[in-house]
């Protein structure tokens, strides 16, 4: 039943159940369904026959088949941020889009049912974040105006939404894609299971990218994976273990307690298991409490995922453990008004498959920094490995922080695609990884940006008709420089794209200065970096930037980087930090309104306007037209002084 | 008190800028004490502390320098020693330097002592004027959740950048930035000036780093001379930063005294200066004369692009164009500089033009037609 007809009868059922007297009824129903022609609306049941579901409840008739094959361009496995990122990156750059995702909401580790924050570039050796921009920060920025509360739920209902907006994405929730089936060395469909609706789905796709984590999809399809750690001397990793072993780093339970402004007593369930506090490390922080404990982890040496059942129940035992510890032990009197508001049920997972790609990254290349030629995503969260053992190696410290970044390192378009399955790429904890690579790049944001750089990467895999190797190997410089103009950053890469017409402009100029140039917008940077200034900054609002050409131009789309403080973490928050580094607000720098205008025969056209603009990519796009300049009215941020704008570019189409 | 250095050979070279001791200068010096009221951050947003600024004369009775006794932390975790420390400001408002008491150390948490380079940077973070304490409200400060070296799990707990505190003493750093910087320095420059006479302000003039003072301090009291307007001009062909002071200060003039003393400061401008000249003439409030760009002749061949744009805004906005200027806006047509020309073209399009001109407009369209 489609799901209008489905409203439609149930309100025309309860208005029939309350006018028509229940004796009636069934004579009602006989008489109607005999005189009337087929008509749905004037049945007492809706469009159902009590018949029908007889007979397949006594077995005379076959329960509905719903086994459907459905067919895309790409399909994206798991619907965490890099599975969100894949998918919007994809459906963007013109593919129709299928994301399949095993539980009822959408965010992964993120997600209400988690609560992991979003991290990514959070801080590096000077204490100031990189954040990432792209479409991550347009999530979080979605966040930031529909969830000012920082409600959890409501952030799973921001992802839906910022999904299912895009019209090429078909989002199927509570479905899991359980088998590849396989023509040779490529992945023709994925089998997959809708649990709600009791459905079989078979999806044929060009191109499948599996962001699911544990990478099931890409197991069965024979794809090559490595578990465990590696040694030290595999690739020269001076934080790996001397010998390789199985070690995966733990899931975590966390909870939430609320200061209630009265005594709450605390008796733990039975499962409950005593938290040893005098044989634990110091660095199993208990205070401050309200939002858990991180170390609250368990991993395992052998087959994690097939463990992940007995680790919840037992991570659980020890969740209450702690909290009973700091309830009941009497040293904890500031949790005398405090109680358990919610406590997760799903542990949110660090570690399992690592798929094997054409390069494996390890800890050397994001200690050194090094340069890739296919370098496609960054990532800059220190390297932090877990304790083998988790909470029950208690006299080690819960994590080894071994060493903080200076700045970004490079991820290589080579480690999210599969070496061995033709078209599978990856974009998550699952990519072509060392344990210690891991460690550090394991982080959300930074799964994220794989997602737009393999999401993306599909898309000219079909424009070329090419697979991902060879798009690597052939067209890398397109990848990079769609990902630059889409507003991701690739480190110490700027774009040089020769479609930009801006680049041949004569002349840009603003009416007001305070900093930086209005030459900078050109520059292929969009963002500062490394000391570098890339930006223009006005001198009070409002401001305009213009541009000249000497000759006439043909342009169709104006596009503009404008400043959201990638200095400062806008990632929703269980705590909800507010300071220099975390804001819970619009950041005060991204600007608000603004038109666009192009002169043609002297005479200027207004082509667009934004009264509350929401991105840091702006867009404009309209019918082409003949034009010697262009010219930004800049009229209002979100609370800044002043505007600062980091790119400018045009296009002819 | 007796001066008496602390660690002598360690701070040595501190002693330049962080003395660690008091001077007597009620012995030496004469002192005037002002009772201010001034908003700390770390006090209170809306309620003002009421406190004592206590100004240093020299002989002619002028500030020498100003001083004022606070507590070293205000606020906090409770985790530091409060001390009491006096911190010093220049004559002009800007901070200069703290001294603590006989025997007296800055503190860091768990009692340990600040060490030299602590007290280096201390005076690194006190001097910048746009240090990340600034925008902090202290309830931000110190976060409730976690340290520093947490998990992707429960996220990195930074509060604020490290360069802008000394580690340990965060508060300490806040209280005494909130100090340094806030209502008193205006405060203070209005003491300066109020020991000025008219005369001794436009002497200052000619006195490296205090003509902005001085024309701030004039413009407040409305003086106006020709000498003053000639001291002015002066000042601004070798300091062109103080572009923005002198027009403020030519902006509150009265009209008649301003028609006379806008046209000679334009034309003793330098060249570097014409755009933010055009930019504020623009923005004044003031009605300009109209015989403006007859008076200063201004050579319209010599400006750039943006000038030029700015100016044809000025005639669209603020002073209807002469026939001289519009004659020179013609003869741009001729010029290589295309988009000069454009610009030019689509102003002159709009305007009433002699025959002549016109003939040259049209000459400028013909040959240009498919890139206007």
């Amino acid at each position: 039943m489609k799901r209008r007809n489905f409203f439609k009868n149930t309100v025309k059922g309860a208005l029939g159940a309350t006018l028509i007297p229940m004796t009636n009824l069934s004579c009602s129903s006989s008489s109607t369904a005999s005189v009337l022609p087929n008509s749905e609306q004037e049945k007492p049941y809706g469009n159902t026959n009590p018949e029908q579901w007889h007979q397949m409840g006594t077995g005379k008739k076959r329960r509905p088949n719903r086994a459907t094959t459905l067919t895309y361009d790409v399909a994206v496995i798991g619907g965490g941020a890099a599975g969100m990122c894949a998918a919007v990156a994809a459906a963007r750059n013109g593919m129709q889009v299928v994301l399949i995702q095993d539980r009822p909401v959408l965010g992964g580790n993120s997600s209400s049912e988690i609560r992991v924050h979003l991290n990514g570039v959070n801080q590096l050796k000077d204490g100031l974040p990189e954040r990432e921009t792209g479409i991550i920060e347009e999530m979080l920025l979605h966040n930031r105006f529909h969830n000012p509360q920082d409600a959890y739920p409501v952030w799973d209902h921001v992802l839906f939404d910022f999904i299912t907006r895009e019209t090429n994405i078909d989002l199927k929730l509570n479905t899991s894609a359980m088998r590849a089936i396989m023509n040779g060395d490529t992945i023709e469909a994925a089998y997959c299971w809708q649990m709600t609706t009791e459905t079989e789905f078979t999806i044929k796709a060009k191109q499948f990218i599996d962001c699911s984590g544990d990478g099931l999809l890409a197991a069965t399809a024979g794809a090559l994976y490595r578990t465990g750690r590696e040694a030290a001397s595999e690739f020269n990793e001076k934080f790996a273990p001397k010998e390789a072993d199985g070690w995966q780093m733990g899931s975590t339970v966390l909870l939430g307690a609320k200061d209630m402004g009265r005594p709450m007593p605390f008796e733990p369930p039975h499962f409950t298991i005593k938290y040893d506090a005098e044989k634990s490390h110091k660095g199993r922080n208990l205070i401050p409490f309200e939002l858990g404990f991180w170390w609250v982890e368990m991993g395992s040496d052998d087959d994690i995922i097939g463990e992940y059942e007995d680790i919840k129940e037992t991570l659980m035992g020890h969740a209450y453990g702690v909290w009973d510890y700091l309830k009941n032990s009497g040293k904890f009197p500031e949790t005398e008004n405090y109680a358990l508001d919610w406590v997760s049920s799903l542990p949110g997972k660090r570690e399992s498959r690592r798929f094997i790609g054409d390069y494996i990254l390890s800890e050397p290349d994001l200690l050194s920094n090094k340069q890739f030629p296919d370098a496609v995503a960054f990532g800059g969260w220190s390297l932090d490995e877990h304790n083998p053992g988790g909470i029950e190696n208690l006299s080690e410290p819960p994590s080894y922080f071994h060493e903080d970044f200076e700045e970004p390192y490079q991820i290589p378009f080579r480690s999210l695609y599969s070496k061995n399955v033709s078209n599978l790429l990856f974009a998550g904890r699952n990519i072509s990884q060392t344990h210690m690579a891991l460690s550090s790049s394991r982080i959300m944001a930074t799964c994220a940006l794989e997602g737009q750089a393999v999401g993306t990467a599909t898309a000219l895999c079909v424009k070329h008709n090419v697979l991902p190797r060879t798009l690597g190997e052939n067209y890398i410089n397109d990848l990079q420089e769609q990902l630059l103009r889409d507003d991701a950053f690739i480190p110490n890469r700027p774009a040089v794209d020769n479609t930009d017409i801006a680049k041949q402009a004569q002349l840009i100029f603003a009416s007001s200065t305070s900093s930086g140039a209005a030459n900078l917008l050109t520059d292929g940077w969009s963002r500062d970096y490394n000391n570098t200034v890339h930006h223009w900054e006005s001198e009070g609002l409002p401001a305009k930037v213009q541009m000249e050409w000497n000759e006439n131009v043909k342009i169709s789309k104006i596009e503009i980087k404008c400043d959201t403080n990638v200095k400062r973490n806008i990632m929703l928050r269980r705590d909800s930090l507010e300071n220099d580094f975390y804001t819970t607000g619009i950041p005060k720098e991204l600007l608000k309104a603004l038109d666009v205008e192009v002169r043609v025969k002297g005479t200027w056209q207004k082509v667009g306007s934004l009264d509350k603009n929401r991105t840091r990519l702006i867009k404009f796009d309209f019918d082409p037209v003949q034009a010697t300049a262009i010219r930004l009215n800049l009229k209002e941020t979100y609370g800044a002084e002043n505007v600062k704008l980091f790119e400018l570019r045009c296009y002819a189409s | 008190m007796l001066a008496r250095p602390i660690n002598i050979v360690c701070h040595a070279m501190l002693l330049s800028v962080l003395v660690l001791w008091y001077h007597d200068f009620k012995a030496v010096q004469k002192t005037k004490t002002h009772a201010v009221n001034i908003i700390h951050k770390g006090i209170s947003l809306t309620q003002p502390v009421n406190t004592v600024l206590v100004e240093v004369k020299d002989a002619k009775n002028h500030a020498l320098s100003y001083y004022m006794d606070v507590e070293s932390v205000t606020c906090g975790d409770s985790q530091c020693r409060v001390d009491r420390v006096r911190m010093y400001w220049d004559d002009l408002g800007r901070f200069n330097r703290i001294e603590l008491p006989h025997g007296v150390h800055l503190e860091k948490a768990q009692g340990l002592q600040f060490s030299t380079a602590d007290y280096l940077k201390l005076e690194m973070i006190l001097k910048d004027e746009n240090s990340g304490l600034k925008d902090f409200y202290k309830h931000e400060l110190v976060s409730t959740v976690g340290g520093e070296g947490v998990d992707a799990l429960s996220g990195a707990t930074v509060f604020i950048e490290k360069s802008a505190y000394v580690e340990g003493a965060v508060w300490t750093c806040y209280t005494l930035w909130h100090w340094a910087h806030n209502d008193i320095n205006d405060i203070i420059r209005i003491i300066t000036g109020d020991d000025y006479s008219n005369l001794a302000l436009e002497q200052l003039l000619e006195q490296e780093g205090y003509q902005k003072f001085a024309i701030e301090q004039l413009s407040r009291r409305h003086v106006y001379n020709e000498g003053l307007l000639n001291a002015i001009i002066e000042v601004n062909q070798v300091r062109p930063e103080l572009l923005r002071t002198s027009l403020a200060y030519l902006e509150t003039l009265p009209k008649q005294d301003f028609d006379t003393a806008i046209k000679r400061f334009y034309q003793g401008l330098p060249e570097c200066n014409h755009l933010e000249f055009f930019k504020s003439m623009i923005q004044s409030e003031q009605v300009y004369p109209a015989d403006f760009f007859s008076v200063v002749k201004i050579k319209v061949s010599d400006l750039s692009f943006q000038e030029i744009h700015l100016l044809l805004e000025v005639f669209r906005s603020k002073i209807e164009i002469d026939s001289v200027a519009m004659e020179q806006l013609v003869q741009l047509l001729h010029q290589n500089d295309f988009l000069k020309a454009r610009e030019v073209y689509y102003f002159l399009k709009t305007q009433d033009l002699t025959e002549n001109q016109g003939k040259v407009l049209l000459a400028f369209y013909e040959a240009n037609k498919t890139r206007l």
